[in-house]
């Protein structure tokens, strides 16, 4: 991100509002009244009349006044200007506009059969051929900033003993796809002088998935042994019934199957469009990696690159025409050749009139041995990048264990089909629910007591499958801690450890890696402040805070779009927007300065990140309505100190979130507490850019929502009786029903 | 050199070949090394012929085709619509090994 000019918010008082108890690794929450609970599972919340419950799935939230509004989608919202907006189809991307093909696609003779004899799989590679094409004449751009990360499984299907590789051989190919897709692979240095500066960085990395398809947590390698002594390129290996192994959803995760090969061959991959049963590659188990069964010449993990290539689109450098030169590798930056170069051939190795330079037989995609390839281009990073904002566009995204980078919320899904609510009840003690991926636990209408005596709305933060850490502040003002670790909560279930400062306010967490926390809170001099937990550590000590400078409205958010990165957005006493970030060296614009945002905004911040480098934030003006300004990675839109005037009169602050690249999910509260809805789509607002979509219900609280895969949205609300309600999206349409509710008991005081 | 000699099934062993001169090597009972990818030649009897070569997905995909013997170890391969014709000229055959010169 550019530099911005430093500009201090007012205020310069240095330290942290009183606050200094020390440190007690273990405590419970001052405030007397522990309110002994019984314990027991499944118990109610506290607070007596369990006001009669709005019983029935799909039921409305009761609380009277149920404005009837016009239910029908794209309703403005009342008291805004009411631009109509229509249509609100959800998630779906109005394709893009149809091009001609204007090259020939030459491929070789069986293709031709095979897309001739399934006219979907042709009509499918048709389209995503049309769509790259776009690309390559500048008509689109990626959509996808930055580094897509992609979770991949590994299936180990193994006939003898030494086939069953090690994790250590699975970890070292993790370990050269992340170099060789971000051109990190220090042998791309061997590019002969004319190639050099076509090599380019394909901006995508790999990690073992940590979430299986249900939810629960997962290695990302499944092993299964067969009879079957060795596979061929029929895809028997990706079926249990045939002696493979069944595919993960092809969606969120990349499959490899890693195995005995018959007839010498290395490998093999399926083509985006395909269908999703047999998505993946395959690779010989002594092709895979770079220790332990891995072979010379092909042992530095190069056939995996190669094969993922594919997978993301590439075809081979000389164009699969045999050893003629009228084929194409659909790029335009490789050089035309005859037919695949083996073995490591000595630059140049001229084909097809293409002295001097020759053949670029040190590209991934070509045949040569593991230590004879070490580049992608440009173009061919523009053609995946395309397979990535086309046929691949939900891998990579939030679902298949992608950690979630949101800032915390009472509500957080640590992984696919999970999701755990915190609520504080009538005792200020909190309460815990969770949804496993088939049953809400305890119980539909029942809370998990787990004590304290809280004064802020408790701010969750999942850094890894089964990880939940809880933060609330205490009687006393100081922060208090509590954590999940997969088996147990720490320090005891309705035990605190105990953090120091004074805090007004919510704390708010973000967590940009595994076993990474930061905290940010506002002292009673209403700066900010910070502390850190590095995995080792808290920082700057268990109850000692940075100080950030500042003095600040309302509450501050905090957002990671990548790995050691952090932008701090909060409210000045003039109203504007502030902002400041942290780049993994230091904090900008300095330790303890702002940048201006402009603006005069009633309503803390709300930021989300869809990608690297991408940041859209949300306000609502003195108008009530909601304005929106983002980030590109290069400026702010529509200006540094300027807002998208977004319609509406909101009450509190908005929610945002987001499920994929280029997709955002907003929801407010109208002046009549209904819940109402907006989105972007990648090309448009729906339903309109100042309207709305009407949801129904009589809401006491924010609404709280999370996002636990591409196109899945779980609302959370209070209504007039404090109990919880529940809506959801589920791709297709909102369950109970569009403006209904499900009643998740309780009485709550704060969520 | 006549039909019956080329009979069977060659898969390219690259690794051998001497210039211009390209060397095949039975199927099925060769140990050949790991390969991204190899061509097989298979005679069949009454001119039938299938070429295996690696797809665009790198799977072995096959060509059916038909060969035609033109006389001084010369050979036409192919000739079909989905398989442009191409002559070779066998100059070593032996049950091990099968060498070629495309011409």
């Amino acid at each position: 991100m550019k530099k911005k000019k430093s500009n201090r918010m007012p205020g310069t008082i240095k330290t942290m509002g009183v606050g200094s108890l020390q440190a007690k690794t273990v405590q419970t929450m001052p405030g007397g009244s522990m309110s002994s609970r019984g314990n027991e599972e499944g118990g109610g919340m506290p607070g007596g009349s369990m006001a009669s419950r709005g019983d029935e799935k799909g039921g409305g939230m009761p609380g009277g006044s149920m404005t009837s509004k016009g239910e029908e989608e794209g309703g403005g919202m009342p008291g805004g200007e009411m631009s109509g907006g229509g249509g609100g189809k959800h998630g779906e991307d109005g394709g893009g506009p149809e091009t001609p093909r204007s090259r020939s696609c030459a491929t070789m003779d069986v293709h031709r059969r095979l897309l001739s004899s399934n006219p979907a799989y042709a009509k499918a590679r048709a389209q995503i051929e049309n769509l790259t094409l776009l690309y390559g004449k500048g008509a689109r751009s990626p959509q996808r900033p930055g580094i897509t990360r992609i979770p991949v499984v590994v299936h180990v299907v193994w006939n003898t003993a030494a086939q069953n590789i090690s994790d250590a051989q699975i970890a070292s190919q993790i370990d050269v796809l992340n170099r060789d897709f971000r051109r990190t692979n220090p042998d791309v240095t061997n590019t002969p002088a004319p190639f050099l500066p076509l090599t380019a960085d394909a901006r995508v990395e790999f990690y073992l998935a940590n979430v299986d398809p249900n939810g629960a947590p997962s290695t990302g390698i499944i092993r299964r042994q067969t009879t079957v002594v060795s596979f061929s390129g029929n895809d028997a290996v990706k079926s249990q019934a045939t002696g493979g192994a069944d595919a993960w959803p092809a969606d969120q995760y990349l499959n490899t199957w890693v195995c005995q090969l018959g007839g010498g061959l290395l490998g093999y991959a399926q083509f985006p469009g395909g269908p999703p049963a047999t998505d993946g590659v395959v690779i010989l188990h002594s092709a895979f990696g770079t220790t332990g069964t891995a072979a010379p010449p092909f042992h530095l993990g190069r056939t995996a690159t190669h094969e993922i290539g594919h997978w993301l689109n590439l075809n081979h450098i000389w164009g699969d025409d045999g050893t003629g030169c009228s084929g194409t590798d659909n790029v335009a930056d490789t050089p035309n050749q005859g037919g695949p170069r083996t073995g490591t051939p000595t630059f140049p190795q001229v084909s097809c009139g293409n002295a001097p330079n020759g053949d670029m037989f040190m590209n991934y995609m070509d045949y040569v041995d593991d230590p004879a390839m070490f580049m992608f281009t440009a173009g061919q990073v523009e053609r995946m990048q395309a397979c990535l904002d086309g046929p691949r566009t939900s891998i990579g995204t939030t679902a298949g264990g992608g950690l979630s980078r949101q800032s915390s919320s009472p509500v957080v899904a640590w992984g696919a089909n999970r999701l755990d609510a915190f609520v504080l009840g009538t005792d200020r003690a909190l309460y815990h629910k969770w949804w496993d991926g088939a049953n809400w636990g305890p119980a539909v209408d029942g809370y998990e007591y787990m004590g304290g005596v809280c004064m802020s709305a408790p701010q969750v933060v999942g850094w890894g499958p089964n990880r939940l850490d809880v933060f609330v502040t205490g009687t006393d003002s100081a922060l208090y801690h509590k954590w999940w670790n997969g088996n147990a909560w720490g320090p005891a279930v309705d035990g605190y450890e105990y953090m120091g400062g004074v805090c007004v306010g919510d704390p708010r967490i973000v967590s940009w890696g595994p076993n990474r926390l930061d905290v940010f809170v506002l002292g009673t001099d209403r700066a900010l402040y910070h502390k850190w937990w590095d995995g080792n550590a808290w920082g700057p000590a268990v109850d000692g805070y940075e100080y950030l400078g500042g003095v600040c409205v309302g509450q501050p958010e905090v957002i990671a779009w990548g790995a050691n990165r952090l932008d701090v957005f909060v409210i000045g006493t003039d109203g504007a927007l502030y902002h400041k970030w942290w780049d993994g060296n230091a904090w900008g614009p300095s330790v303890d300065g702002y940048e201006r945002l402009g603006g005069v905004c009633m309503s803390a911040p709300k930021a989300v990140a869809w990608g690297s480098n991408r940041l859209d934030v949300f306000v609502t003006g003195t108008d009530g309505a909601l304005y929106h300004k983002w980030w590109d990675g290069n400026a702010w839109g529509p200006s540094v100190d300027g807002f998208e005037y977004m319609g509406g009169v909101c009450v509190g602050q908005p929610e945002v979130v987001t499920w994929g690249p280029n997709r955002l999910d907003v929801f407010v509260i109208g002046t009549d507490s209904a819940l109402y809805h907006k989105w972007w789509d990648g090309n448009a607002w729906g339903p309109a850019v100042d309207g709305y979509e009407y949801m129904g219900g009589v809401c006491t609280s924010q609404p709280r929502v999370t996002a636990w895969s591409p196109n899945r949205l779980d609302v959370f609300v209070t209504g007039t009786d404090s109990a919880l309600y529940h809506k959801w999206w589920d791709g297709n349409a909102w369950g109970p029903s569009l403006t209904g509710y499900e009643y998740m008991g309780g009485i709550i005081s704060s969520f | 050199m006549n039909q019956v000699l080329l009979q069977g099934s060659w898969t390219h062993s690259y690794e051998e070949d001497q210039g211009n001169v390209l060397v095949y090597r039975p199927t099925h009972s060769f140990a050949f090394p790991p390969a991204r990818g190899r061509e097989t030649l298979e005679f069949g009897e009454g001119g039938k012929l299938i070429e295996w070569r690696p797809g665009p997905d790198d799977r072995p995909r096959d060509t059916a085709g038909r060969w035609t013997a033109l006389g001084m170890n010369r050979f036409r391969l192919g000739g079909t619509a989905d398989a442009p014709g191409r002559v070779i000229e066998v100059v070593m055959h032996t049950p091990e090994v099968l060498k070629i010169r495309k011409l």
